[in-house]
Parts: structure tokens; C-alpha cells; sequence
């Protein structure tokens, strides 16, 4: 179990800090921001690559903030996967066996392994600059993962990665942490990549926690008002306008909106055809409502339609 | 896109360099066939002077072995030295940088001068070293000494060029090492060094070239020791040159510029090398970071080596004339004493005003130059990878290749011995390097700029002129540096087509054109002991440089990549 309490960390006039994080074993964790948030800053932290300010940083129970990065039983995968050029594979993997002098064949043994693992067994006597993107970042995460650490760093793991290929590595790392069962944290901007891999999911703002929960949990009941807008589109706006209190704010998500019966009528402002749903602007009591309706529903902008928002769905938050 | 504006641009200084460096070159080949008779005309001896200096020459042997010595000595010390002062730089912070620079903006003749000064056995410090034993003959007349000197000049330039690779590293990789469990020593050792291995071997190879190209340092030395036991090939040329055996000295610059060439080619393989070496046995060292306080031992003896001589250059100028030669020597002066100032401004004042006009001369005409060749180089590609090669080339081998052929130019153009024979070859001796810092400088310039331009209906020669040269002048502030300083520092091209002082009786005539560099070599002769002269001669040589490099000083930081 890895937690950090009363951690802060300040540079030129930005501060992070964090009260108190909990995270559990074997769980994939994501830290999800936008960038300039502190996700890093905190991912770093935690790597031992800084040092606090105040605060500590306990894995399994044991203070490790004192401690520098390689006594921290951690593995980083940097986001330019920072291999050594001058070296093969192998000995890209070995470097931090070779450090702690583990015999030669034992180190042969596990680097075999791990790269059997990763699949890149064949590539162990070329250099670097001879793999593709996706072969790097496989012996990066070989390197981080040969000595077995307890958590696993991961910055912006995919925002190196070629579109096409970043649905086929999200899975890939998903189904090696269950593989392990390491816990791995994750650092992205992307919401999406962040949803489908996240057990549990930290969404950080402007230095603080905002908060933390099951991506679930925090797609359709978040309770802060960042949270509701960062994971997806959303409809903000004071309860009042739809009749259903006063200045707070109510929020709800597009696809919560029922089109062609209910309460309101409103005009279709704009229409996006998206594939596998329509997007719709519906202009109500001087407000947009944005609606996903059912792709082949035929609606034409300017016109006319009644609406309703389902009840149950609907998030209230101070104003 | 080649139009016939961008061919206009760059044409003077790509014509320029190839007349005045290709026709050289042709020419010293013919010339090496050929022998100067005693009446002055030239007679065929085919491979005759060859086969005289590889077989016959009685000093054949003791130059080539010179020039072997001082290529290889040269180069390895300078770069051992160098690697341990860049580690203790990027330790301690970039801001001593600029302290160890100060010898690359020193005149060669001054560096000379002074070491030469310094260690004099009998009014030197030279005194102390063979009286405590730690150097048993005279220090003047040991090759080691020309070493020492080289090494001196070339320090700062391997400096930076390892230090500048060791702040380049990949922060992620080294924070990857630190994960991996690599500290300090072991970490330097097993991920650094391979890394800023390119850089280290470029620093090799250019080294190697001032050591094998050295010529200042043996000039002043031949005066104090006598002739034939410090030459190189590059001085045996040049004495060939000046008692008139034109045939010979261009057969010995044939020779130097086939080595040179094959030098100048391995720099560039250096410049583009991307192999990395490997050190063996590296997990036996130590895995923890090397005391501070070493790191700052490293760089005060670097300090110390760098600012010795000046420091004695300094002390000797202000020393009551008399004092200067006393035996045993004072280590400070009983009195400030400012005579010898005065009479190095007396004698010298026409040779520092020469010096000054054809380095202002060359330095604007170069960087003008360069600037329009270099821009059109870079940003329309003119001439492609063929013409930066040839540029680098000429960057690293010496103008002392082209002194027998542009002599006889200079000679039948009839400006021997006046400023415009400096002012028409100076540039072969600016222009390639000023080029290059320029090419560098616009590889970060926005083409869009001068499209803009061209699309608000200026022509390509106008564009320039409103707009890029307008924002070029951070790199052209730091190729001027550089020009300024060679062309302040230049012995070889004064030496080769001048003879007497600047007339100053008929200072309109521009003729006598002897520079300050000819003025302290001819000071700094035994038989005149004008040593306190000599040394407030070369604490003044330094003030103009200085002067131009503090000007430019927050131009530099950017080329040169220090905080």
C-alpha cells in the first residue's frame, strides 16, 4: 500500500499539495489532469525524483521520502523512455540487476523472462535507435519492471504512441498489471484513456486533489464541479432555468436528455453527426442544452422539439 | 527554389573563398615541382624536393617527429585535462565557464609571449623551478614548452565542447540511471562518459589540429633558443618561405595540407559520430558521488594554470624597467611603475593603429559577408552538404597553407606591405568560421520572416536587407567576435606580406602595415631584454578583444550554452 500524507511541493508559485492519498495494492491508478495540474510534479514525488517540501511518502507502511529513487523499490517508464543509446536491449534491462551485482546467470534468467513477457524476446541484442516506438517503450517497461519494484510509474505512457496503435497498448497495459498484479500508477491528460484503465481514478487541479473514486463513480456522481466537466461533455446551468430550484447548479450529461417528449420544448440551434450518435444544441430559456440523441432520429437544425432530463440523473452543486 | 537574388547574396563570399583559397592550393602543387634558382626564376626538379625532404634534409626527421609530438601531446593532455574540468563545471555551475575561456580570446602571440616570459630561467619564474629542482634545464628549450603553450590556447575549446555535451544528456536518462540505482561515480562512468563520447573525440581531433598546425608558439620560442630545435612543419615552411625557397616551403605546405585534410575530415566524421564507447568493469566503482570539494580542487587548478601567465604578465608590465631584469626576479614590483606602458605606446602606437583599422576592416566586411553567404546557405540550401564540407575544411586547417601564393599575388598587385594587402586576404582567414557560426545561428531562423516580406512586395535583396539582417544581429554580433579576433591575433598573413611599420609621417598612404602581433614578436627577442616593454605590449593586445567580448557577452551565452 502505498500513501502520501500532508505532502506539499512548491515552485516558482505554483504549490501541490496533498492531504492524504490512500492507494491500494495491485490496483491501476490513474492521475488525471490538465497539464500544468501537478500530476507529474506528484508522480515524481512519488518516484523519489523530488523531494517534498513537507509531507511524507510511506510504501507499505515504511517512510521512503528520505530516501533516493533507486532505494524506493519503484520502476519509471519516462514518457521518452529514456533508454541508454549505448547499450543493446538486454543490457538495458540488465542495468539494474548488473547495479545490485546479482550473479550473471540470474540476471539472464529474469531478463529472458521479463522480455518474454513483453514480447520482445528477439529484439534483445539490438540497440535503441533499431526499434520502433512501440518496441522502445516495451523495453522501458522491461527495465522498470526486471526488478520486480512494488509500484509501477508510468508518465504519459501513450502520448508517444502512434494513434492507431494506443487502443492495442492501452489494453496491453491493462492486462499486464493483472498479469503482475503490480500497482501501477498512470499519468495522462487524456479522460478516455484515463476511464478505461483506471481502478481508481485522481483527478488533480491546480495542484490539489479534486478527487478520487472509481471512474464510475466519478463519470456520473462526482461531486466536485471540475470533476463533472472534465470527464466528459456536460450540461451546467442554474437550476432555475429548467424550473428545479434556485441558484444552485444543476448538472447533467448529454446523454440524460430524453429528446421528442417531455416538459420542455426547445429550437435545435445545431446538429453534429458523430457515427454512432448525434449531438444536438438545443437553445432553451436563453441556455444550451447539449443532447445525444440516436443517430438515425431525424432532426434538422431550426427545428422545433420537446425535451426532458432524466430526474435521477441530475447532479446539484453550490453555486 | 534557386533565384538568381539568392545566387546574388551569398556570390561575393562563396567567390571570394574559392579564388583565394583554390587557386592557393593548385598553386602550391605546381610550386613544389619546382626550385628557385639563386637569379630568382623557377626550375623544374619534378619530385625533387619530395624525395629532398622525406630523404635528405638533414633536419627531415626532427620535423616530422616534432609535428608527430606535438599533434598527439597536444590533443592528450588538453583533453584529459579538459574532461575532469567539464565534470567540475556542470557540478559547480556554469558561471566559471566564462573565467575559463579567457585564453581563447587572447592574441597567440601575447599567449606565447607570456608563457615564454614567465618561464624564463633567469627573470621569469623559470628562476624558482630550477633553483627548487623541479626542472632541471632551461624550460625555454624543450618542446614541452610548445605543448604547454598549445594546450594553454586550445583548453577552453575542449572545455566547452565536453561541457556543452555533458549538459545536453537526456534529463530522463540520467533520472532513468538514478532509478536503475546509478550514483555519482559509477553513473559517470557507465551512462555519461559513453554518451558525450562524440564529444570528447570532436574535441580530439580539433585539439590535434591546433597542435599540428601550431606555429605561434614556436616562433616567439625560436628567438629565445635558437633555430631548428622547436620546428614544425608549419614554422619550417615558413622560414623556407621567407628566405625565398618558394619551391620548398610549397612542397612542406603540400604535405601539411594533405595531413591537414585527412585531420579536417576526421573532424567532421567526429562532428556526425554517433558510436558510443563502452567501458568495461564499471559496476566495480564506487556507486557514490565524488566529494564537492574535489570537484572545486579541479577547477581552482584550472583556474590557477589559466590565469598564471597572465597574472605574471600583468606584474612584469608594471615593474620599474629596471627591475624587470633583475636575477633573482621579484615576485611583486618594489613600486608601480607605468614607463613601461609609456614606451610600448611610443614604439608600438603604428603598429596598434594598423592593427585596429585592418581588424575593424575585416571584421565588418566579414561578418557582412558571411551573414548574406551563410543565410542563403541555410535557408535556401545554396550549394547543399558539398559547401558546408568545404567550409568546414577550410575552418579547420590554417592560412598558413596559402602564404606562398598570396604573397606573390600581393606582390603582383603591387599592395605589398600596405593595409589592403591585410585587407584582401584577411577574409580567407575570418570568413570560413564566421560562415559557420552564421550557418548554426539561422538553422533557428524562421524562413516565414523573409516570406512575409517577399509577400509585402520586397525583393529577396531587399528582404534582407530590412528584415533578416535586422534580426540577425546576435549571430552576427558573436562571428564578429570571432572575426575581430583573428584578425587582431593574426601573425602568419602580416609576417608573409608586410615588412615595415605603419608610415605614420604620411598616414594617408596606408602603407608599412606591420600589425601589433609582428611588433611583440620583435619585442620579445633577447638580445633588445625589452621584456617590460614586451609585457605591457601584451596586456594592451588584450584589451580589445576584451573589450568586444563583454560587448557581446549576452550573445555568447546562448552559442556557447552557459547559464
Amino acid at each position: 500500500m502505498l500513501l502520501l500524507k500532508g505532502l506539499r511541493k512548491s515552485f516558482r508559485g505554483f504549490t501541490l499539495y496533498v492531504e492524504e492519498l490512500e492507494i491500494p495494492d495491485n490496483s491501476y491508478v490513474v492521475l488525471l489532469g490538465p497539464s500544468g495540474s501537478g500530476k507529474t510534479t506528484l508522480l515524481r514525488l512519488i518516484a523519489g525524483l523530488e523531494t517534498p517540501d513537507a509531507g511524507a511518502v510511506y510504501i507499505d507502511g515504511r517512510d521512503v521520502t528520505k530516501s533516493p529513487v533507486w532505494q524506493r523499490d519503484v520502476g519509471i517508464v519516462f514518457q521518452n523512455y529514456a533508454l541508454y543509446p549505448h547499450l543493446t536491449v538486454f543490457d538495458n534491462i540488465a542495468m539494474p540487476l548488473k547495479n545490485r551485482k546479482l550473479p550473471k546467470e540470474e540476471i539472464a534468467k529474469r531478463v529472458r523472462h521479463i522480455a518474454e513477457i513483453l514480447g520482445i524476446q528477439n529484439q534483445l541484442e539490438k540497440y535503441p535507435h533499431q526499434l520502433s516506438g512501440g518496441q522502445q517503450q516495451r523495453v522501458a517497461l522491461a527495465r522498470a519492471l526486471v526488478k520486480e519494484p512494488r509500484v509501477l510509474l508510468l508518465d504519459e505512457p501513450l502520448s508517444n504512441i502512434d494513434a492507431r496503435l494506443r487502443l492495442e497498448v492501452r489494453g496491453f497495459l491493462k492486462s499486464l498489471q493483472r498479469r503482475l498484479g503490480t500497482t501501477v500508477i498512470h499519468v495522462t491528460h487524456d479522460q478516455e484513456e484515463a476511464m478505461a484503465l483506471g481502478d481508481l481514478l485522481v483527478v488533480i487541479n491546480n495542484g490539489r486533489i479534486e478527487e478520487a473514486g472509481p471512474p464510475s463513480q466519478l463519470y456520473s456522481r462526482p461531486r466536485s464541479l471540475f470533476v463533472f466537466n472534465f470527464l466528459g461533455l456536460s450540461n451546467v446551468l442554474p437550476a432555475s432555468r429548467l424550473g428545479l430550484g434556485g441558484d444552485e447548479l444543476i448538472g447533467f450529461r448529454p446523454e440524460d436528455v430524453v429528446v421528442g417528449e417531455g416538459r420542455y420544448t426547445g429550437k435545435v440551434a445545431r446538429v453534429e453527426y458523430l457515427g454512432p450518435y448525434k449531438l444536438l444544441e438545443i437553445v432553451f430559456n436563453d441556455v444550451v442544452i447539449k443532447a445525444r440523441v440516436p443517430p438515425h432520429l431525424a432532426v434538422d437544425e431550426g427545428a422545433v422539439v420537446r425535451f426532458d432530463v432524466e430526474k435521477d440523473k441530475i447532479l446539484r452543486f453550490p453555486s | 527554389m534557386r533565384d538568381k537574388q539568392i545566387l546574388f547574396l551569398a556570390l561575393p563570399a562563396i567567390l571570394y573563398l574559392f579564388s583565394f583559397t583554390t587557386y592557393p592550393i593548385i598553386s602550391n602543387i605546381v610550386l613544389s615541382f619546382y626550385e628557385r634558382t639563386y637569379e630568382g626564376s623557377l626550375k623544374w626538379v619534378g619530385l625533387g624536393n619530395y624525395l629532398w625532404f622525406f630523404f635528405r634534409d638533414p633536419y627531415g626527421g626532427l620535423i616530422l617527429w616534432n609535428t608527430l609530438f606535438y599533434s598527439l601531446a597536444t590533443p592528450v593532455i588538453a583533453v584529459t585535462l579538459a574532461l575532469p574540468i567539464a565534470v567540475a563545471l556542470r557540478r559547480l555551475g556554469g558561471r566559471w565557464l566564462v573565467l575559463l575561456m579567457l585564453p581563447a580570446f587572447v592574441p597567440p602571440v601575447t599567449a606565447a609571449m607570456a608563457w615564454y616570459l614567465m618561464l624564463n630561467p633567469l627573470y621569469g619564474l623559470g628562476y624558482y623551478l630550477m633553483q627548487s629542482g623541479v626542472v632541471k634545464s632551461n624550460p625555454l628549450s624543450t618542446i614541452w614548452t610548445v605543448v604547454l603553450i598549445d594546450v594553454w590556447r586550445a583548453l577552453p575549446t575542449a572545455v566547452l565542447i565536453i561541457y556543452s555535451g555533458l549538459r545536453a544528456l537526456p534529463r530522463s536518462v540520467e533520472e532513468a540511471a538514478m532509478a536503475d540505482g546509478l550514483v555519482g561515480v559509477r553513473k559517470f562512468f557507465a551512462i555519461d562518459l559513453p554518451l558525450v563520447s562524440p564529444h570528447i573525440l570532436t574535441a580530439f581531433v580539433l585539439t590535434a589540429l591546433t597542435g599540428f598546425f601550431t606555429f605561434d608558439p614556436i616562433y616567439i620560442g625560436t628567438a629565445q633558443v635558437g633555430p631548428r630545435l622547436l620546428d614544425n612543419l608549419a614554422y619550417y615552411s615558413f622560414e623556407k618561405f621567407a628566405s625565398g625557397e618558394f619551391g620548398y616551403a610549397a612542397t612542406l605546405i603540400v604535405v601539411m595540407t594533405a595531413v591537414g585534410t585527412l585531420l579536417s575530415l576526421a573532424y567532421m566524421k567526429a562532428l556526425s559520430a554517433k558510436t558510443m564507447l563502452r567501458l568495461p568493469g564499471v559496476y566495480r566503482l564506487p556507486n557514490r558521488e565524488a566529494p564537492r570539494a574535489l570537484h572545486a580542487a579541479v577547477l581552482a587548478a584550472a583556474l590557477a594554470f589559466v590565469f598564471t601567465p597572465l597574472i605574471w604578465l600583468a606584474i612584469v608590465s608594471v615593474k620599474p624597467p629596471r627591475e624587470v631584469i633583475n636575477v633573482p626576479p621579484s615576485l611583486l614590483p618594489s613600486r608601480l611603475s607605468f614607463e613601461n606602458y609609456e614606451a610600448a605606446f611610443t614604439s608600438g602606437l603604428p603598429f596598434f593603429l594598423m592593427s585596429l583599422y585592418v581588424s575593424l576592416i575585416n571584421t565588418a566586411v566579414t561578418v557582412f559577408l558571411a551573414a548574406a553567404a551563410a543565410y542563403q546557405m541555410r535557408v535556401h540550401n545554396l550549394g547543399g552538404w558539398p559547401l558546408v564540407t568545404y567550409i568546414l575544411y577550410l575552418m579547420t586547417t590554417p592560412t598558413l597553407l596559402y602564404i606562398v601564393p598570396l604573397y606573390l599575388v600581393v606582390r603582383s598587385l603591387g599592395v605589398y606591405n600596405t593595409l589592403w594587402a591585410l585587407v584582401l586576404t584577411y577574409p580567407v582567414m575570418t570568413l570560413p568560421y564566421a560562415i559557420w557560426i552564421l550557418y548554426n545561428y539561422y538553422s533557428g531562423f524562421n524562413k516565414q520572416i523573409e516570406e512575409a516580406a517577399l509577400a509585402d512586395g520586397m525583393t529577396r535583396v531587399k528582404a534582407f536587407f530590412k528584415v533578416v539582417l535586422p534580426l540577425s544581429r546576435s549571430g552576427m554580433g558573436v562571428a564578429g567576435l570571432y572575426a575581430f579576433l583573428f584578425s587582431w591575433g593574426a601573425l602568419v598573413f602580416p609576417l608573409a606580406f608586410t615588412s615595415t611599420p605603419y608610415n605614420l609621417a604620411d598616414p594617408l598612404s596606408f602603407s608599412g602595415a606591420q600589425t601589433f602581433s609582428i611588433y611583440i614578436s620583435m619585442l620579445m627577442s633577447p638580445v633588445t631584454m625589452s621584456y617590460g616593454e614586451v609585457s605591457a605590449a601584451g596586456v594592451v593586445s588584450i584589451i580589445p578583444p576584451l573589450i568586444y567580448l563583454i560587448a557581446v557577452r549576452n550573445h555568447l551565452e546562448k552559442v556557447w550554452g552557459a547559464r
